[in-house]
């Protein structure tokens, strides 16, 4: 499936602005961002229910703008699950089959596997309010998978469950998808459920596309300031650059502290006397009091040092979280052994310099 | 010199606009586009034509004839006098009314509310024949019982008959106003020291005058639409939908009463519109969401025993007139020869064809117009393609028309030209559907609210195109509103009167068009003897109706 320059606007607004996104066959692609940022929007423009303003959706070589929703080859399962509130599970499974004039004893196969396939066997009299929210989410699935769509869209399916349920069902969703090939365009706000599930995750924000890169290059590699916020926690420290010498960018915190990041082929590469912004991951930071000399990192050479002073503390089980005050800037620091006493005061950060990623401070 | 902006580095073909958008969505789904042509068609045929038409049919010679004429001054003054003092005093009524039934210490409750009910389902012109039974030149009360020669005729009868045939519209609304109130409010007034006087003074009553604006408007609309009661009790107090009828029937001067029909919809489009205005404004909201766990402040024994008095004064009265209808049905002579007969009901029911046309004719209607309602709310609402605006507003354009003006209105359009129709069955049932339609259309709209538009794109999504979408999924679930506007359109149809008695002929005669020719002449028993019939086909239906529905739905609050 193709997208081109799709467009979609309200009034004044770009909802989705020049939208190109290419998903492979039997890939599971999800479109991430805030709400508001366009991609359920892009994904009822692939439905066929919003009409672009310019850009076409191509599925399999066909371009379907001028193709009207009950004849696209795409299902979607909605937030809601929309499903007849009037008809049984069996009827609900099967109405798809009946528009496309599938036989009967045919489309009864068809949709006892389905009930089978999703654990549904005995449940197939019963009517959509007589089913738990997870029951209700796998008949919905039911009911796009039984018509065997070229792309499955899904607009934020597991929101309306609890939070185990969740989990679970994103496991079972994922390995069926796998099983089945099936293409597979999944919208969502919640990272975790993207980072988890997706072969390929398209960030958006404010109608246009930020990245489109695998869960791990997106964490590690983010194209730009709003995906590296967006994404996991991230530490936003503002800087000037001073040098860039030999794959290294030599920087300066306001309040003069010298970093030293590598530099990144696929990152941004300032010149001298450009304002930037580095990206540390908490995670990636390793505090230590101050006089003490930092324990691994210490033998690195390519490892920064930065003072801080800790303003507070979390603990929250697996990992410490620490508040710590740089260059007048609030940063988050995880420190994953809890067993010790944890530290306060004046600290040094230790960061590698290949963990550092810089953007334009724009 | 003047600045080039640079072009936008990005060539694209330039986004098409709105109108060629909506047009590409035309070809690419013709049934859709088939259905809303229907039903603009339709709309545009039997609502909008015919409107345009009693504002173009009179010329300037019509105008001055009518604005030079003493007479129709008289005529202009007097049905502003009724319309004021009806109004007034049905919603006054009213508001006592919906005030003992909102307390909770007033017994016997449900029997008041289905005798306030009564009048809205039964012919409106019931009341004014049973004025006449009970207290006209030989009514029973005034000239057998108390020996009075009492002429009720013209103004004061007029004006009681209205009273108590529009108060129970007021009820309805303002049962809804006084339920929402919150008790809390009344406590806190009670709290702050009041007594039962100065809460009602100060804190119910200021609330409750949205309300009572709204129920005014609405009953000032009945009002001075009504026909069928000014024709029977008005006697030579002429009012405007009666003048324009006799214009109809005397000389055909269909231009004067063209002219009559545009000064009756002025006022009458006006109150619509300020209903309609005050309705989407409501000012005091006392609904906070919270569930109130008070129970009304408790409403002192006077005062109970008062309001109390007063439902049985009212409902006392409405079952007398209702039973004086059934008597007379029953009666030889009225007012002559007291002796019981079946032979009017023998003559109405099983002789003359008035009642099974009416019912026939109302059953074919009511299906149509719930048809129609519940598929134009679907398309216009969920398939709008271009028009909607103008599409809602003429679906719910006839709620406003007064019955006297759209008949009129149809008999000028369809007499001659390119759909002459009249005289035949199809108009007067169309007649039926038409007008039914903005109460049918509504509850539909309603309906398609409950409904989330997700449904609707999921049977798409699942490859049903526009009709299958409605038939399979959008159908089934407004069947509650397709049953309503049914049930609706049925009892409002096989009552009417004032616009279908310009339409009907002698194959397609309607029961309550043949009651005013009956009463007209004195045969009472023919007269209240069809008038019962279709009051007990009335009740017939709304039984079956509560029966369908499992009394889940309430259909004027029954």
């Amino acid at each position: 499936m193709t997208l081109r320059g799709l467009t979609k606007r309200y009034g004044d607004d770009h909802a989705v602005r020049d939208l190109d996104l290419e998903v492979s066959e039997g890939e599971f692609v999800c479109l991430l961002g805030p709400s508001g940022c366009g991609k359920t929007t892009t994904l009822r423009m692939v439905a066929g229910f919003v009409e672009p303003d310019a850009g076409s959706v191509v599925i399999d070589g066909r371009d379907l703008s001028s193709v009207p929703p009950h004849r696209r080859p795409t299902s979607i399962v909605f937030q809601d699950y929309a499903l007849f509130p009037h008809m049984t599970v069996l009827k609900n499974i099967g109405y798809g089959l009946r528009t496309q004039r599938v036989p009967d004893t045919e489309a009864r196969r068809r949709v006892g596997a389905m009930l089978e396939l999703l654990g549904l066997e005995n449940l197939g009299d019963r009517y959509p309010n007589q089913l738990s929210g997870g029951q209700q989410q796998r008949v919905a699935l039911a009911r796009s998978l039984v018509t065997e769509p070229k792309v499955l869209l899904m607009d934020e399916p597991l929101s309306n469950l609890d939070a185990k349920m969740r989990i679970r069902l994103r496991t079972e969703l994922r390995q069926l998808q796998k099983r089945l090939g099936l293409t597979t365009v999944y919208v969502t706000h919640d990272q975790e459920e993207a980072l988890s599930m997706a072969d390929r995750i398209a960030v958006m924000d404010r109608g246009e596309l930020q990245q489109y890169a695998t869960p791990h290059e997106l964490y590690h590699h983010p194209a730009n300031r709003f995906v590296a916020d967006f994404i996991g926690l991230n530490n936003l420290l503002p800087a000037r650059c001073d040098l860039v010498r030999g794959g290294e960018v030599l920087l300066r915190l306001d309040d003069g502290q010298a970093v030293t990041a590598a530099e990144d082929a696929r990152g941004h590469v300032p010149a001298p006397g450009d304002r930037v912004l580095l990206s540390m991951r908490p995670e990636d930071l390793t505090p230590a009091p101050r006089d003490e000399p930092a324990g691994a990192a210490g033998s690195a050479g390519s490892a920064n040092r930065i003072s801080g002073k800790v303003v507070g503390h979390q603990f929250l089980g697996a990992l410490s979280r620490y508040l710590v005050r740089v260059a007048d800037q609030d940063v988050l620091v995880d420190e994953y052994d809890t067993t010790g006493p944890g530290t306060a005061g004046e600290i040094t950060l230790t960061v590698p310099a290949s963990r550092i990623r810089i953007f334009p401070d724009s | 010199m003047t600045a080039v902006a640079p072009r936008p580095p990005r060539v694209r073909p330039a986004p098409p606009g709105r109108a060629s958008r909506a047009a590409r969505r035309l070809v690419r789904e013709p049934v859709t586009l088939a259905v809303t042509l229907f039903i603009a068609a339709v709309l545009i045929v039997f609502v909008l034509w015919p409107t345009v038409n009693v504002f173009l049919r009179p010329d300037a010679e019509h105008w001055s004839r009518f604005l030079g004429s003493a007479r129709m001054w008289d005529v202009a003054r007097n049905t502003a006098v009724m319309t004021l003092l009806s109004t007034v005093s049905a919603t006054a009524l009213g508001f006592l009314f919906a005030y003992a039934l909102s307390r909770p210490d007033i017994p016997g409750k449900p029997f008041f509310r289905i005798m306030s009910v009564l009048p809205l389902v039964s012919p409106p012109f019931v009341i004014g024949l049973s004025l006449i039974l009970l207290f006209g030149r030989r009514g029973l009360v005034t000239y057998e019982l108390l020996g009075l020669n009492l002429d009720v005729y013209g103004l004061p009868g007029l004006w009681a008959v209205q009273t108590m045939a529009y108060y129970p519209v007021a009820v309805l609304v303002l049962t809804g106003v006084l339920r929402r109130q919150s008790p809390a409010l009344e406590w806190a007034g009670r709290d702050l020291g009041h007594g039962w006087w100065g809460i009602f003074r100060t804190v119910t009553l200021p609330l409750a005058v949205p309300g009572l604006a709204s129920a005014g408007l609405l009953v000032g609309m009945y009002v001075l639409a009504d026909f069928g009661n000014p024709l029977l009790v008005a006697g030579s107090y002429r009012v405007l939908a009666v003048e324009a009828y006799h214009q109809v029937v005397g000389t055909f001067d269909l231009g004067m009463a063209a002219v009559l029909c545009v000064a009756l919809l002025v006022p009458t489009g006006l109150f619509f519109w300020l209903q309609r205005a005050w309705l989407e404004r409501r000012s005091y909201v006392t609904v906070t969401g919270k569930e109130s766990t008070l129970d009304p402040v408790p409403t002192p024994a006077p005062v109970r025993g008062t309001l109390f008095g007063l439902l049985c004064v009212v409902s006392g009265f409405m079952l007398l007139t209702y039973a004086s209808v059934f008597a007379g049905a029953l009666t030889k002579t009225w007012g002559v020869n007291w002796t019981l007969t079946l032979q009017h009901f023998e003559y109405t029911l099983l002789r003359a064809g008035d009642l099974t046309n009416s019912t026939l004719y109302a059953v074919v209607a009511g299906f149509a117009c719930a048809v129609f309602a519940v598929l134009a709310a679907f398309f216009i609402q969920r398939r709008p393609l271009v028009g909607r605006g103008a599409m809602d507003m003429l679906a719910v354009l006839p709620g406003a028309l007064p019955g006297t003006m759209i008949g009129i209105a149809w008999l000028i359009t369809f007499h001659t030209g390119p759909l002459a129709i009249t005289g035949t069955a199809l108009i007067v049932v169309l007649m039926m559907t038409v007008r039914t339609l903005p109460v049918g259309y509504r509850s539909g709209v309603s309906a398609l609210q409950q409904i989330g538009p997700s449904l609707d794109e999921s049977a798409q999504d699942l490859g049903s195109g526009s009709l299958r979408t409605f038939r399979t999924v959008m159908l089934p679930l407004m069947r509650t509103a397709f049953t309503a506007a049914f049930i609706y359109a049925f009892v409002k149809s096989i009552n009417t009167l004032s616009a279908v008695i310009f339409l009907v002929s002698p194959g397609s005669q309607l029961a309550s068009v043949s009651i005013m020719g009956l009463a007209e002449h004195g045969y009472w028993g023919e007269a209240t003897a069809l008038a019962a019939g279709l009051m007990l086909v009335t009740f017939a239906a709304l039984a079956l109706f509560r029966l369908l529905t499992g009394g889940r739905v309430k259909l004027f609050e029954l």
